[in-house]
């Protein structure tokens, strides 16, 4: 009796932890992440969704435990593919007004404001123009230009050349 | 937070100094009352701006004056070594850096990625806003993408954590401390205007616009101090650890065999890892260990363990660019 319910107890414990470590709410980390009818790379796609986007969590799949079942905000079920998918939210980020104010931007904005600020800011162009060499100031913009190069398509592209996609389309 | 506490200790001895007062004639109290109520003014509004420095030092600075001492920190590092001019090596390197930045808590940073000119050191570093640099030294080391993707993944965790922005920010405090204690402190202190220091303390990020011309000498002494440290100290031995251990977390993420990273991290001499925060073997140990406990610390990765080729991980080769590169 009493081994009974030390076991039952254990049970208890070890689902009380298992409960506790699934999370709610999963964040996508990926861009153009598909949502999949099937748990399956070839399965068809419900809808796509991109970094910073928030999905309820309905579990790992038994069968493909490489994928997860989710659900959009706007009642869309599938599953989606382990990697495209984090516990954490993403940070958000803070933008200053030149009057000091803080403006924080929402997760969507904050995934993706990146293309819109890239370049040398004024205060760093007049800090080269006075501190660093016309050589290193040169080479410096034209690693940005080619950072503003390199595109979404381009990376994805590498990574399935690169056998990276595995089921993550 | 380090040396704070004497700084304080400095700035209250000198605030409390009477300057020649054993040579003064004696006075009547009545008229030495309003000078000392005066002094006594002076030293609770200097403590009080102290204090206000300490505050500002807390704040986490936003994006913008993020990207922009991460850009003057930059071009220190291209100015000092020199980037690769090879178009090709530098594209290769962006594209694996970026497909794991996008992965990162911070995807939305305008990332870059540039190769440093330096065979003798194998090196990598990171600045705020977005800016990772790998030396042709640890290019020289890898064997294959997944050991250069553990690297920049390294680096990425060190931005998204903002060790480097934490520490430009306690040099601010400690800029801000020297300018308010003292009317003869260094040009950079002096630098510290009295309207920065006001619209600074006056912003909940405790923004400095570096766009305003009479800002760009302050600019300039924290670049050269946050710089400083990174190339002399780095990341405190706990910031590596966290920056280790997170990096196999985005290497499972974007689909690279993890175990690579731990294999170059060993293969590294203990000259090249001077500066990290235990040896190669011990540095490779704590990660084999934490890759072994990922799956407990995490329940969208536990079956997916050992995280091998078996399990859809893998290392692909480096391209034909950047091994022309290693080459050299």
């Amino acid at each position: 009796m009493k081994r009974t319910l030390c076991v039952a107890t254990l049970c208890l414990a070890a689902s009380a932890a298992l409960a506790q470590q699934q999370p709610d709410k999963v964040y996508v980390r990926a861009r153009n992440t598909p949502i999949t009818e099937t748990p399956a790379a070839s399965g068809k796609t419900v809808t796509t969704v991109e970094p910073g986007d928030e999905l309820l969590y309905g579990g790992q799949d038994k069968k493909a435990p490489k994928y997860h079942q989710v659900t959009t905000p706007d009642k869309k079920s599938g599953f989606v593919f382990f990697r495209n998918i984090s516990k954490t939210p993403p940070k958000l980020e803070t933008r200053a007004g030149s009057d000091g104010t803080a403006t924080e931007l929402d997760r969507k904005a904050s995934a993706s404001f990146g293309a819109a600020v890239r370049g040398m800011t004024p205060g760093a162009e007049r800090y080269a123009d006075k501190n660093a060499t016309p050589a290193a100031k040169a080479q410096f913009k034209a690693l940005e230009d080619l950072g503003k190069s390199v595109s979404a398509e381009g990376i994805a592209s590498h990574r399935s050349s690169a056998g990276l996609q595995g089921g993550g389309k | 937070v380090n040396g704070h506490p004497l700084l304080l200790a400095s700035f209250f001895t000198l605030a409390a100094a009477s300057p020649c007062a054993s040579l003064k004639p004696p006075q009547r109290p009545d008229l030495v009352r309003a000078p000392q109520l005066q002094d006594a003014r002076t030293a609770a509004d200097a403590a009080k701006k102290a204090n206000e420095c300490e505050e500002l030092g807390l704040r986490e600075i936003a994006f913008d004056e993020e990207q922009t001492i991460g850009q003057t920190m930059a071009l220190k590092i291209i100015g000092n070594k020199g980037l690769v001019q090879d178009e090709e090596a530098t594209r290769y390197v962006n594209v694996v850096g970026r497909s794991l930045a996008e992965r990162s808590e911070r995807p939305g940073l305008p990332w870059v990625f540039g190769i440093v000119n330096d065979d003798k050191e194998a090196n990598a570093f990171s600045t705020p806003g977005g800016y990772v640099f790998i030396t042709t030294g640890m290019l020289k080391k890898m064997e294959n993408e997944a050991q250069l993707a553990g690297v920049l993944a390294h680096e990425i965790i060190h931005i998204t954590e903002r060790h480097a922005s934490n520490e430009y920010r306690r040099f601010k405090a400690s800029t801000c401390k020297a300018a308010v204690a003292s009317d003869v402190g260094s040009s950079a202190a002096r630098g510290f205007a009295t309207s920065t220091l006001s619209s600074a303390l006056g912003s909940p990020v405790g923004y400095i616009d570096y766009g305003r011309a009479d800002n760009t000498p302050l600019l300039g002494d924290l670049t050269e101090k946050t710089a400083h440290w990174l190339t002399t100290q780095g990341p405190r031995d706990v910031e590596e650890q966290r920056s280790d251990e997170e990096a196999l977390l985005l290497l499972i993420s974007a689909g690279y065999a993890p175990g690579e990273y731990v294999k170059l991290v060993r293969s590294l001499s203990a000259d090249a890892e001077k500066k990290k925060y235990s040896s190669s073997e011990e540095r490779a140990r704590s990660l084999e260990h934490a890759l072994k406990v990922i799956p407990s610390k995490d329940p969208l990765l536990a079956p997916l363990k050992p995280f091998g080729k078996a399990e859809g991980f893998v290392a692909p080769p480096l391209s034909r660019a950047l091994d022309r590169l290693r080459a050299r």
